[in-house]
């Protein structure tokens, strides 16, 4: 039976929602079939069909890969945020996740901004110090976000509710009369309002306060949930070989993915890209050596360990579709870890439909210029 | 709520001083009275030490000590634990993870001594004169060359070097699907085996503070909490709040900087010993053989499909390679990890898994970057 590749997965996508894995796991939501539909639009008109004709005039080899993925991303479940006022009237975000590089000390506080109304120079990001942090899980399994993203929800709407109430008594107004927008407690109908950070001030004295409530705004959250999210894409790539040498190029990648509500598309498109790259590093380029009888290690420094570099890599045609997933009250899909489970399979796939026309059904990873070499030799008899 | 920040691509604010030669890495990083410690590693692959002669090392100026396993039990130093929770068939084998190994070296780069000196410089000139003596045993590198029955057996207590099997799914399912099924596909998947290469190298600095009996661990690591309770449950015996844990700025972790290793131990360890602060910074080379690596495991899978294509069943068998110990959370990796996502974004109404992790004479594995995602059914 040879059925088109698109069509094979198309048959068989997940359409339904929420929908249980054979291994129990319950998926809530996802952009399969969309994913899948954009990109197959997008193949029939970009004239990988010519393309491949001038390669094969040239003497290469053109092959095209498709992959539909699932990531799950769960991580660690509990996590643990903190919004303390400061009496320099800057406000601390306290996270038990951490950031190693993904920029959390300004996606974090583009929430909180939102959220208090205060503008982004007013946060300070405090992580990783157990004397500072009380508690939290770290990083792992693209859990910052959604689990670490929404103890920041909780600690913000915990705080805004006791300063709503401060208000309200401060004011004074019925609790239903007063509005917040923009950082700003104001009552309907009159010119009497409050800043929160001057609430927050006022709120270190019990004399301002309704009678028995504890001093200060600072709000500790815990967000006790266990939770999957469920990024999704579909990724294509493009290779070109010469059967000569059995070298590689990746001449095209694209991908359609979905990480639910994005809080900073930039930052989740650089860990889309920093992922694929790791993922066309397996696919092409990493190969760890030991030696067999002796364990010594071959493959023991970057002369030998192949990482991709720049000119690897073509330009990362990435979009980004979201669908918002209510697992979590932001919305969010860990993006962290899809790229690298996404590309290998899709180059893999590429090289093998440009060997195809020479036999060749099976290639291990990485796909290095020896191993195409050797696997067309084989195929054809050599 | 306002809607002025989420959802737009604003340029990152730590990025000012990333760029401007202000970040703060641990290496950038000193604390007064330091002293600095190198891990010599073990050459061979699989080996009894016979030996350790460190003399001549002990001898050379600014050398304050060279520590060894027999210092580590001396002071009842526990070994590294592995965390990882996974429903295994039998109860999974986990070999003993000293932080200096013990009368045998199961990878290149297996921790032996710790030199600690007053400069990195002497700490490795140390390091060079330090004489190991070392009596080889065959090594096996490959997971399913590590089943067999005549391979090199690393543990007394793994036979077969297995140290668990894993299953989920139903398998009667799944075999009566593959009897009536249409078409059957079959793939072997190696997914290869990664070295992760941070841009930082692991580095610490382990303090001690005898007034008060607390250990203070500044290093480029992921996740401070879990390490600090396991660093005072297994490794120290002593209350966690008696530990403090901090990362500066980390330059890229990917997930190999989440896990307990020898050199954290060793920095607090010979801290106390010495009542000085130790520095600890891997090389390049170095962290080659002895930062966790990542994937490493080989599969088999069927996939049975009914005349139209549509998928009935998928049966998955993999052997992983663990490495020569359980990382803290090396098992996870290929059980846990890969069952959440198994299927794919594919209808597949009977599904079945079965995993055997394997003992073998390489580096320790561990969760990199996705940790095992299947790729068998893309």
């Amino acid at each position: 039976m040879a059925l088109d590749p698109v069509v094979l997965r198309r048959r068989n996508l997940i359409s339904h929602f929420p929908y249980r894995s054979g291994l129990g796991v319950t998926i809530d939501c996802g952009r399969f079939a969309a994913n899948l539909d954009e990109m197959a639009q997008r193949l029939l008109e970009d004239g990988f069909a010519a393309r491949r004709r001038a390669a094969a005039a040239r003497g290469r080899l053109r092959g095209l890969g498709i992959a539909c993925f699932l990531e799950t991303s769960r991580g660690t479940p509990g996590e643990r945020a903190e919004i303390r006022f400061e009496p320099d009237r800057r406000v601390a975000l306290v996270l038990g996740t951490q950031s190693n590089g993904q920029g959390h000390e300004t996606s974090f506080p583009q929430i909180a901004s939102d959220m208090l109304g205060l503008p982004l120079a007013t946060f300070r990001f405090v992580q990783a110090d157990t004397s500072a942090v009380k508690s939290g899980n770290g990083h792992g399994g693209a859990r910052s976000m959604h689990m670490g993203g929404t103890a920041l929800y909780l600690a913000a709407q915990m705080a805004l509710s006791k300063a709503r109430a401060i208000a309200a008594h401060l004011l004074p107004a019925d609790a239903g009369e007063v509005s917040f927008n923009a950082g700003r407690f104001t009552v309907a109908g009159s010119e009497r309002g409050i800043d929160l950070l001057a609430l927050a001030d006022a709120a270190r004295d019990p004399a301002n306060l309704p009678d028995g409530m504890t001093p200060g705004l600072d709000a500790d959250a815990y967000n006790d949930s266990d939770v999957f999210t469920f990024p999704n894409g579909c990724h294509t790539a493009e290779v070109e070989i010469d059967p000569e040498t059995g070298a590689v190029t990746l001449e095209r990648y694209q991908a359609i993915d979905d990480y639910g509500r994005l809080i900073n598309p930039m930052l989740t498109a650089g860990q889309v890209q920093g992922g694929v790259a790791q993922g066309i590093g397996q696919a092409l380029f990493e190969h760890t050596v030991y030696e067999r009888q002796s364990g010594q290690l071959l493959s023991g420094s970057f002369t030998d360990y192949a990482l991709p570099r720049a000119d690897d890599l073509p330009p990362l045609d990435i979009t980004l579709a979201e669908l918002p997933t209510a697992v979590n009250p932001l919305g969010v899909k860990g993006a962290g870890q899809a790229g690298c489970m996404a590309a290998p399979q899709t180059i893999i796939n590429a090289v093998l439909d440009a060997l195809a026309p020479l036999g060749v059904e099976h290639i291990d990873m990485p796909a290095t210029p020896e191993r195409v070499w050797r696997a067309i030799q084989s195929a054809q008899g050599a | 709520m306002t809607r002025d920040h989420i959802g737009r691509s604003l340029r990152r604010l730590e990025d000012q001083r990333f760029l401007t030669g202000q970040g703060r890495y641990v290496d950038d990083l000193a604390v007064p009275g330091q002293l600095h410690g190198v891990v010599l590693r073990s050459p061979p692959g699989h080996a009894v030490i016979e030996n350790i002669d460190a003399a001549a090392a002990r001898a050379l100026p600014g050398v304050h000590a060279v520590f060894t396993a027999a210092d580590l039990d001396t002071d009842g130093i526990g070994p590294l634990p592995c965390i990882a929770q996974v429903a295994t068939v039998a109860p999974m084998i986990v070999p003993a993870r000293p932080a200096l190994a013990r009368d045998r070296v199961r990878h290149v780069g297996d921790p032996v001594a710790f030199v600690v000196a007053e400069t990195a410089q002497q700490a490795r000139d140390a390091a060079e004169r330090v004489e190991l003596a070392f009596r080889p045993l065959p090594a096996v590198v490959d997971a399913r060359e590590a089943l067999a029955a005549q391979a090199p057996l690393l543990w007394d207590e793994a036979p077969g070097n297995l140290s668990y099997r894993f299953e989920r799914g139903e398998k009667g399912a799944v075999d009566a699907a593959f009897a009536a099924a249409a078409h059957i596909v079959e793939i072997e998947l190696v997914n290869n085996r990664l070295v992760v290469a941070p841009i930082e190298p692991r580095a610490a600095i382990g303090t001690y503070d005898a007034a008060a009996d607390t250990f203070d661990l500044l290093l480029t690591g992921q996740g401070v909490h879990s390490l600090r309770r396991q660093l005072a449950e297994a490794v120290f015996n002593m209350p966690p709040d008696h530990i403090t844990v901090r990362a500066p700025d980390v330059g890229g972790g990917f997930g190999v900087k989440n896990f307990l290793y020898p050199e954290w131990v060793l920095v607090l360890w010979a801290a106390r010993r010495l009542g000085r602060p130790v520095k600890w910074v891997a090389e390049r080379g170095e962290e080659f053989i002895s930062s966790a690596q990542g994937r490493d495991n080989h599969t088999r899978a069927r996939l049975a499909l009914d005349c139209d294509g549509r998928f009935l069943a998928l049966d998955v068998d993999t052997i992983a390679n663990l490495g020569a110990y359980l990382s803290t959370n090396g098992p996870g990796s290929s059980t846990n990890s890969p069952a959440s996502a198994m299927g794919g974004v594919y209808d597949i109404p009977a599904v079945f898994m079965a995993v055997r992790g394997v003992l073998t004479n390489t580096v320790p594995i561990d969760a990199y970057r996705g940790a095992g995602k299947p790729r068998p059914i893309t």
